[in-house]
C-alpha cells in the first residue's frame, strides 16, 4: 500500500531518514522514534510536503507522477494546526470538501461527531489549541483516502474526542483505509483493544520494521 | 475555493499594502486639481502610447509592482497556517490554473485599470503596434504571475532549483549582534533586496543632484529609505519577542534590550553612511552626513518602540509608518535635523520602557 524506494532524507548535510526499501501492506502503522528521528519530516514527506529523494508511492500512485490522484488518496492532519486566523471552519471545510471531491452528509457527520458544529462558522483566530485540532483532525477525514497520516493526534483532545477519533480509524479501517499514526501509548492501546473487539477483528502479533531511529510497528 | 483565496491572498495583499497604495494614490491623484491630474494623466497615457522609451519605462514600473505581486503570493504560500492549500494539488491542472489566475488578476487590477484606459487612448490615436505590444505585456504579467503560484502549490515535493546560502561569516554570536545574524540568515533575501534599493535610492539620489544637493530633495530622499527599513523592525520584534523570548526571563536591563535594536541599526546603515562620506563629501557637509545617519537609526528605533504597543497589526503599523513619515517630514522643514533626531530618539526610549513588560504577542497567531 505505502511503497519506499530508495527514500533519503537531509537536512543540510546529515542524513535524518534513509528507507531503502519498503513496502507496507493495508493496516493501522504506528510511527515511532525519540526526539529528531524524523517522525514528522517522514510524515510530511509522505503527504507530498517537502522535497525529499528517492519515491514514495501509495496504492502504486506517485506524488511525482500523478498529483492530483494522489492528493486524494492522502490525507494528513498535522501535530499542532496553524489555520489563517481571519478564515472560519466553515471556510475550510468548504475548501477541502471541493477539494477532496467529499459529500456534504459525510463532512456533516464529521463536524458532529467531533462536536465542532458549535463554534465552526467562527473564525479560526477565536479558536482554543484544542478546537484548531478538532478542526484538523474533521480536515484530514473528509474525503475518500487511502492513507491518513497522523501527526500526533491526541495533542490538545479531550477525553470525547479521543473516543470518536478511535472509532473513526476503526471505521475507515474496516472500509479499506489505512492509518500512519505518530502518537503515545494511550491511543494505540485503545486502538488495539477496539480493534479485538470488531467482528472477526484480533490483535494480531506487531510487525515490526526498522530504519535508523525510526519504527513502523503493524498494530492491525 | 475562490472565495478562500480571495481571502488568504487578494484581501491580504490590499491590507498589507494600503499605505503604500494611498501613498500612490496621493501622489498620482490627490496634488493636483482634478483638470490638471486628468490632464497630467493624459499626457502619460499619450506619452506611453507615443514613445516607445516611455512604452518601457511603464513597462519596467509596471513588471517591478508585478515583482511584489509574485514575491508577495510566493511569501504566503510559504506561510506554515497557508499550507492547507496544498489541497488544491487534488483538482485539476486546467481548473487550478483557472482559479489561481483570476486571484492574480485581483492582485494586478490596479495597473490592469490604468493599462486599459492608456491602451483604449492608443487604439483611438492609431499607435497599434504599441498598444498591441502593450496588451501582450498585460497577459504576460498576469499569466507569469500565475503560473509562479500554479508551479509553488504543485511544488511542494520538489527540490528548490535554488537556495541562497547563508550569508552569516561569525561562527560565534552572542544576544547583542543576534538581530544581525537574524538578518544575515533567516531573512537575508529580504535584507539584500532592501540593502540593493537603498543604496540604488542614493545612486539616483548623486546622479540627480550631481553639482548643488537640496536639503529638501534629501530628507525625502533618506525617508524613502528609512521607510524601505521599516519591514526589518517587524521581523526583529517578532524574532526577539518569539524565538529569543527566554530573554523575557533574564536579567538583562531594559536599556540594554533597546540597544540590541539600536545596535543593529547602527550597523545595519554603516553601508549607506559610507556611500554618502564616499560619493558626496563635496555636496553634504560631515555634520549632515552623520545626522542624516544618526535619523535613520532613531527613526528604526522608534518604528521598534511602536511595534511593543498592544494590537499593532502589520495593516495599523503601515498606516503609522506613512504617518510618521508625513510628520517628519514636515518637522524636518522647520527644525534641524539633529533635532529631529533627538525627539525621536527620546520617544523611541521612553515608549520602549513603557510597553516592553506589557507587550503580548499576538502577530503570531494573526499574521
Amino acid at each position: 500500500m505505502i511503497q519506499f524506494s530508495n527514500y533519503q532524507k537531509y537536512f543540510g548535510p546529515q542524513l535524518i531518514v534513509d528507507i531503502p526499501a519498503l513496502d507496507l501492506a493495508q493496516g493501522i502503522y504506528w510511527l515511532k522514534g525519540e526526539n529528531g528521528s524524523g517522525k514528522t519530516t517522514l510524515i510530511k514527506s509522505i503527504a507530498g510536503l517537502i522535497p525529499f529523494e528517492g519515491n514514495i508511492s501509495v496504492a502504486a500512485t506517485d506524488i511525482k507522477q500523478n498529483r492530483t490522484k494522489y492528493r486524494d488518496i492522502v490525507n494528513y492532519a498535522e501535530a499542532e494546526p496553524l489555520y489563517p486566523s481571519f478564515l472560519t471552519g466553515s471556510d475550510l471545510v468548504r475548501f477541502y470538501t471541493k477539494t477532496k471531491k467529499a459529500s456534504d452528509q459525510q463532512v456533516a457527520t464529521l463536524i458532529k461527531s467531533f462536536g465542532v458544529q458549535d463554534y465552526i462558522d467562527n473564525k479560526i483566530g477565536t479558536y482554543s489549541s484544542g478546537m484548531a485540532k478538532k478542526l484538523s483532525l474533521v480536515l484530514g477525514f473528509i474525503g475518500n483516502p487511502t492513507l491518513i497520516l497522523l501527526d500526533e493526534p491526541l495533542i490538545t483532545l479531550d477525553v470525547a474526542s479521543v473516543k470518536t477519533l478511535q472509532d473513526l480509524i476503526v471505521e475507515h479501517y474496516s472500509a479499506g483505509a489505512s492509518f500512519l499514526v505518530t502518537s503515545h501509548q494511550d491511543l494505540l492501546n485503545g486502538l488495539i483493544a477496539k480493534m479485538a473487539q470488531e467482528p472477526g477483528g484480533n490483535a494480531t502479533q506487531p510487525v515490526v520494521h526498522q530504519f535508523r531511529k525510526l519504527t513502523f510497528t503493524r498494530l492491525t | 475555493m475562490n472565495n478562500v483565496l480571495t481571502k488568504v491572498i487578494v484581501a491580504r495583499f490590499y491590507q498589507v499594502n494600503a499605505g503604500f497604495f494611498l501613498a500612490l494614490f496621493l501622489l498620482l491623484f490627490g496634488i493636483m486639481s482634478g483638470k490638471e491630474t486628468v490632464m497630467f494623466h493624459y499626457a502619460i497615457m499619450q506619452a506611453i502610447m507615443g514613445s516607445w522609451l516611455f512604452l518601457s519605462l511603464a513597462m519596467a514600473l509596471w513588471m517591478l509592482y508585478n515583482v511584489k505581486c509574485i514575491s508577495f503570493c510566493l511569501k504566503e504560500l510559504d506561510r506554515p497556517e497557508n499550507s492547507f492549500l496544498f489541497n488544491l494539488q487534488a483538482i485539476s491542472d486546467r481548473q487550478q490554473f483557472k482559479l489561481l489566475a483570476a486571484c492574480y488578476f485581483e492582485l494586478y487590477l490596479p495597473v490592469i485599470i490604468y493599462g486599459t484606459i492608456t491602451l483604449v487612448i492608443g487604439v483611438k490615436e492609431a499607435h497599434y503596434l504599441t498598444a498591441a505590444t502593450f496588451l501582450l505585456f498585460q497577459l504576460a504579467m498576469c499569466l507569469a504571475g500565475a503560473l509562479v503560484c500554479f508551479y509553488t502549490i504543485n511544488g511542494t515535493w520538489k527540490k528548490p532549483a535554488f537556495t541562497l546560502p547563508s550569508l552569516d561569516p561569525f561562527p560565534r554570536k552572542n544576544i547583542s549582534s543576534s538581530l544581525l545574524h537574524f538578518s544575515l540568515s533567516q531573512r537575508k533575501g529580504t535584507f539584500i533586496a532592501i540593502k540593493l534599493f537603498s543604496i540604488l535610492l542614493l545612486q539616483i539620489m548623486v546622479a540627480a543632484n550631481a553639482e548643488k544637493e537640496s536639503r529638501e530633495a534629501v530628507c525625502v530622499l533618506i525617508m524613502f529609505l528609512i521607510s524601505a527599513h521599516a519591514l526589518l523592525p517587524m521581523y526583529y520584534v517578532r524574532f526577539m519577542e518569539k524565538e529569543l523570548s527566554f530573554l523575557r526571563n533574564t536579567s538583562l536591563s531594559l536599556m540594554r534590550r533597546f540597544f540590541i535594536y539600536v545596535l543593529t541599526y547602527a550597523v545595519i546603515f554603516i553601508p549607506e553612511l559610507l556611500f554618502l562620506l564616499w560619493n558626496e563629501r563635496a555636496v553634504l557637509s560631515l555634520q549632515v552626513i552623520f545626522s542624516l545617519y544618526a535619523l535613520a537609526v532613531s527613526q528604526l528605533s522608534l518604528y521598534t518602540s511602536i511595534l511593543y504597543i498592544k494590537k499593532v497589526t502589520t495593516e495599523r503599523y503601515t498606516t503609522v509608518i506613512f504617518a510618521i513619515f508625513f510628520i517628519t517630514l514636515l518637522l524636518l522643514a522647520a527644525l534641524s535635523l539633529w533635532f529631529v533626531f533627538l525627539a525621536e530618539s527620546v520617544l523611541a526610549i521612553i515608549l520602549f520602557l513603557s510597553l516592553y513588560w506589557n507587550y503580548e504577542m499576538i502577530e503570531a497567531k494573526s499574521e
